[in-house]
């Protein structure tokens, strides 16, 4: 039992399409459900197509030109075409499917284009856009419409206003151009539509809009008048020129005016008159409302220009109608002669007469006709004197029962009138034309021209023309007599009267001297009196005297007081002034004017000796003698000035030089001063410091290395120090002999000499108290420093080396600062030497301008010294490492 | 070993027992599941390539309609408003005079695509039918419609490019339309398309021929 079962074919089945799809056919079916998606939505999407003609199609492209409502794209222009027999442009536009419900039948459709126009430019927008049609239809659908007309221009009733719409119906004369605006005190309040022709042709109808809220102001009682253009008028009120703005003078405007209250509210399309002008907008007021008029007629015997049809017709100043025909009339049956007179037809309102109720016609002809039986008449009467304009009055100037009112006549009754009151300016005006013409101008012009002629005539005259040299022939004479031989005597006779006048006074004289003479002691005693006085005058002179010594010598003691040279020179010009002022001339007078003035009173008393008055001799003596004791004691003044003089001068001469010579012991103790200074006195010690230094530097490194340099190097540095000292020692010795020298120069008496050591004690200043110099010691003090640091430095942080050439510089430096202080002591001994030569050849100096010129010589030679030293100074001062580096 | 000749049988891995790896080109014993070196699964031949070629190749021509209907570019300038397709535009280019243009975005747009439609096709067609067909010329035509597929993309990048730069809001812009999408989608899918393909399967034909050859001999 071991059957193996029979072998099953296996049939491999094939794989279910399932199972075998790969999933990215997914991709192509999601494909193509897009597709599909896209093209249902587009579909379903897309709105319905409507047909709209047009007259043209300026500007609309398939595919371009867009459909909008209030400016919002609401579709798009597919086709554009012709309808049947080419009559109109069919545009065929795909509308959104949005506002496809709302375009029903009301919808109007138009082209958008830019327009200029007087009232602004509008559609700016579609210059470059291109135009565009814009739709309008209320919010309320009603059903699509898929055929449309397409209008011209824009609706009246734009989108989203609201308003009244009326026709305007415009009389002859008046223009309604589309688009106008409708004007209410200035602001725009409506619009005009384009205006038709009524049926009959004689009229123009025109559509129009009054926008909300001011459609209120539209009643039964509003009258409509153009305000087109201009108008001027010259009637019966004067020139009237009006126009309401520029903008509706070139493109036209409509205006009203709600003339009288009570108007009802008006339905829309309610046909409104326009009028041509406000003065017959206003005055039809009458023709619509108050109904029927009364005709009549008046003939008026006057035939005057100015009446004019629409002429008001007053009664009693109040307007009750108007002129509304003119005509000529002949009547020669009637009037009995061929004159043309004037026949008006009168338009009366009856509800302007004033009377009660509603006045018909009847009520007012049987009103008139009562008046004009009571005198009423029609008269012409000047409306306006300007213009010559007329109105027609009725006015009570006929007698009651004169005439009546012609009931009969046809057409209308006629009423009587009555001669014209007219006040004519142009008649005025010939008046007084007339008045001018009835003058006689013509006679006062020959009367005019004949005196003219007379006044010509007595001008040109001979006899007139004679007078001037008549005039000038008198005058000639006139100068012949003044000219003449007698009338020139006339000042020689004078001149004789006045030489005999002369005569008399010079006898006159001539007595008056000799009288004169007459009175000599009187005038003697006055000579005397005269003397003394002068004597006076001479003694007060001399007391002046005294005072000019006590001057003098006060001068001489200020003198005393002066500098040397100035003093001596002063001195002596003060001496040689003195002796001037005694040499003078006028001094040297005074006593030969005494003696004069004696001799004078000599010869005076030897002369009036008998004639008395001896006592005011004496006197007059006496005074003199006083006087002349005055002067000589003035004089014995005179030699003690001399001697103060003398004693002035022996003082000038033995004056001490003791200020210049304390000014050079000053000098020199700033010299001594300087040379014992402080840092002068701290060089040795820095130097000392320095050495100590040295010894710790020795101390610290070992004199296995460069100690014999260090030893020659300390060597170096004592021979520096030890030349210093010395140099300092040698310092007071110049000193000692710059006393010496003072002391030697004190005793001279030269000026010259004074000068000189002056310059001497200046120049030897100049050294001392120069920069280089003062700083010498600081210098030097400075090196020994920065020796000092440098070895400190080479203390703490050295090598062998460093130590050894430190050694070798302070070795250098040293041996440099010796150097210098060599040179020191050589200068201070070349100072001692000059100063001593100085002193020697001072002191064999005498009144000798030789020696004073060696002298001079020395002490340029000191100076010269000086600077060398000074030069020196400057030299270590500006470089110190100088020192150290021997350079 | 045979040097690859024109009609030269050329030795496939699956006749030497092997699979290639078709990401790292490393090759396996015949029946090896997953690449030990990349991790990529592998199978000798991927019998289900062709439909994913053939899907791919649908959702392409299907992308490649609307790319030729609709419009490519839309211009807006300040005067006008332009929309243009491709084909459009290359004959609004020639009429300007500027025929080297309209010749580039012709062949680059029409001709291309359209001739990588048709060859795509035809090798997948070629494969079902089992047709008589060099290995090697097919392996050719395979690699050019493979290698030329992305230059289609020239046209997308253009446009992109002009979109991008000409924005001067209000005086010129410049927009892609629809077409650009679907055109680009379109170069995808058929790039995607000829990816798909297992390449190996030309040589199958190939074995498959000798097969009969030597059926008829012996
Ligand atoms: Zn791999």
């Amino acid at each position: 039992m071991s059957d193996t079962p029979p072998e099953v074919p296996i049939q491999t089945s094939r794989k279910s399409l399932w199972e075998r799809a790969s999933i990215v056919w997914l991709v192509p079916l999601a494909a193509l459900a897009i597709a599909l998606g896209v093209a249902w939505q587009s579909y379903s999407n897309q709105g319905p197509l409507i047909e709209i003609l047009f007259e043209n199609a300026s500007g609309i492209h398939a595919d371009e030109t867009e459909l909008r409502y209030r400016d919002v794209t609401v579709g798009v222009v597919e086709e554009v075409g012709f309808s049947e027999a080419l009559e109109k442009v069919r545009v065929s536009v795909r509308l959104s499917k949005a506002v496809a419900e709302y375009v029903d039948a009301d919808a109007a459709f138009w082209v958008v284009q830019p327009e200029v126009s007087a009232r602004g430019v509008s559609g700016l927008d579609t210059v470059l856009s291109g135009v565009y049609i814009e739709g309008f239809w209320d919010g309320e659908p009603g059903g699509l419409v898929y055929r449309f007309d397409g209008q011209e221009q824009a609706p009246l009733q734009q989108v989203g206003q609201t308003g009244l719409l009326i026709e305007l119906r415009s009389s002859a004369g008046t223009a309604l151009s589309a688009a106008s605006p409708i004007v209410f005190r200035g602001i725009e309040v409506g619009r005009l539509g384009k205006a038709r022709l009524s049926e009959d042709g004689t009229t123009a109808i025109a559509p129009a809009v009054i926008y909300a809220p001011h459609d209120k102001l539209i009643t039964t009682a509003t009258r409509f008048w153009d305000t087109s253009g201009f108008t001027f008028s010259l009637g019966a009120n004067g020139a009237e020129l009006d126009f309401s703005s520029i903008a509706s003078l070139i493109s036209g405007g409509v205006t009203f005016e709600t003339v009288v209250s009570g108007g009802e509210s008006v339905t829309p399309g309610t046909v409104f008159e326009v009028f041509e002008s406000e003065a017959s907008a206003r005055s039809s007021v009458f023709n619509v409302s108050d109904g029927q008029k009364l005709d009549i007629t008046v003939v008026f015997e006057d035939n005057v220009a100015g009446l004019s049809t629409g002429a008001p017709v007053e009664l009693g100043g109040v307007r009750i109608g108007e002129v509304v025909n003119l005509t000529g009339l002949i009547d020669e049956e009637r009037f009995g002669d061929n004159r043309v007179r004037l026949l008006t037809t009168l338009s009366i309102l009856p509800s302007r007469l004033g009377l009660q109720g509603a006045a018909g016609v009847d009520d007012a002809l049987a009103f008139l006709s009562d008046r004009v039986s009571d005198g009423l008449r029609a008269r012409l009467t000047t409306a306006s004197i300007l213009t010559g304009g007329l109105k027609i009055e009725l006015i009570d100037v006929g007698e009651p029962g004169e005439a009546e009112m012609g009931l009969a006549a046809v057409p209308f009754p006629r009423m009587p009138s009555a001669p014209g009151e007219i006040s004519d300016a142009a008649a005025t005006a010939e008046g007084v034309f007339q008045r001018i013409n009835d003058l006689p101008i013509e006679e006062l012009m020959t009367s005019a021209i004949g005196f003219l002629d007379n006044a010509s005539i007595l001008i040109s005259d001979g006899e007139l023309r004679r007078i001037p040299g008549e005039v000038a022939r008198l005058i000639g004479d006139a100068r012949g007599l003044v000219g003449s031989d007698e009338v020139q005597a006339v000042p020689g006779q004078i001149g004789a009267v006045l030489t005999d006048l002369q005569a008399a006074s010079a006898d006159l004289a001539a007595l008056t001297a000799q009288l004169e003479n007459q009175d000599a002691v009187t005038r003697l005693l006055e000579a005397v009196d005269a003397a003394g006085a002068a004597a006076a005058t001479a003694n007060t002179a001399m007391a002046g005297l005294p005072p000019l010594i006590t001057r003098l010598e006060s001068l001489g003691a200020k003198v005393e007081s002066l500098a040397l040279e100035s003093f001596v020179e002063d001195a002596s010009a003060l001496v040689r002034e003195a002796t001037v002022l005694i040499s003078n001339d006028s001094l040297a007078a005074v006593p030969e004017a005494l003696a004069g003035a004696l001799e004078e009173i000599d010869t005076a008393v030897a002369s009036y000796n008998a004639e008395g008055g001896t006592a005011r001799l004496l006197a007059a003596v006496d005074a003199a003698t006083v006087a002349a004791g005055e002067v000589d004691t003035a004089f014995e003044g005179m030699p003690g000035l001399i001697e103060e003089l003398d004693l002035l001068a022996a003082e000038i001469r033995n004056l001490p030089m003791e200020g210049l010579i304390a000014e050079a012991t000053e000098l020199a103790d700033a010299g001594t001063q300087l040379l014992g200074s402080d840092s002068m006195q701290a060089l040795p010690g820095a130097l000392s410091e320095a050495l100590v230094e040295l010894d710790a530097a020795l101390a610290e490194f070992n004199a296995g290395q460069g100690a014999t340099r260090l030893l020659q190097a300390v060597d170096a540095a004592a021979t520096a120090a030890g030349d210093v000292s010395a140099s300092v020692a040698g310092v007071p010795d110049l000193v000692d002999k710059i006393d010496a020298v003072a002391e030697s120069a004190r005793d001279l008496p030269l000026q010259e000499l004074v000068r000189n050591l002056d310059t001497l004690v200046t120049s030897a200043n100049a050294v001392v108290a120069t920069e280089g110099a003062q700083a010498l010691p600081a210098t030097l003090n400075d090196a020994l420093a920065e020796v000092e640091a440098v070895l400190s430095d080479l203390r703490q942080g050295g090598t062998v080396e460093n130590v050894n050439r430190t050694l070798a510089s302070a070795e250098q430096a040293a041996g440099a600062i010796a150097q210098a202080s060599l040179d020191l002591p050589a200068i201070v001994d070349r100072v001692s030497a000059v100063l001593n030569q100085a002193n020697s050849t001072l002191s064999s100096l005498d009144d000798n301008s030789e020696l004073n010129r060696e002298a001079r010589a020395a002490l340029r030679e000191l100076a010269r010294a000086a600077d060398a030293i000074q030069s020196l100074a400057r030299t270590i001062e500006r470089r110190p490492n100088s020192i150290i580096l021997g350079r | 070993m045979e040097i690859a000749g024109n009609d030269a049988h050329v030795m496939t891995a699956r006749e030497a027992g092997l699979v290639g790896c078709r990401r790292c080109a490393r090759v396996w014993p015949l029946g090896t599941q997953v690449c030990g070196r990349c991790g990529n699964r592998m199978t000798s031949r991927d019998t289900r390539s062709l439909q994913r070629v053939w899907a791919w190749w649908l959702a392409g021509l299907m992308a490649y309609v609307p790319a030729n209907l609709y419009p490519m570019l839309r211009t807006r300038t300040l005067v006008s408003s332009q929309e243009d397709t491709i084909v459009g535009g290359a004959v609004e280019l020639a009429h300007h005079g500027s025929y080297g243009i309209a010749l580039v975005i012709i062949v680059a747009s029409v001709v291309i695509p359209l001739s990588k439609f048709m060859a795509i096709a035809y090798l997948a067609i070629s494969l079902q039918r089992g047709l008589k067909a060099s290995p090697h010329q097919r392996l050719g035509v395979y690699e050019i419609v493979e290698y030329i597929g992305r230059w289609s993309m020239i046209d997308v990048f253009v446009v992109a490019v002009l979109s991008s730069l000409v924005q001067l809001s209000g005086v010129a812009t410049i927009t892609p339309g629809p077409a650009s999408l679907t055109f680009a989608l379109s170069v995808i899918f058929t790039m995607l398309s000829a990816q798909a393909f297992d390449s190996r399967m030309f040589w199958d034909a190939q074995a498959e021929d000798r097969n009969q050859s030597k059926e008829q001999t012996t």
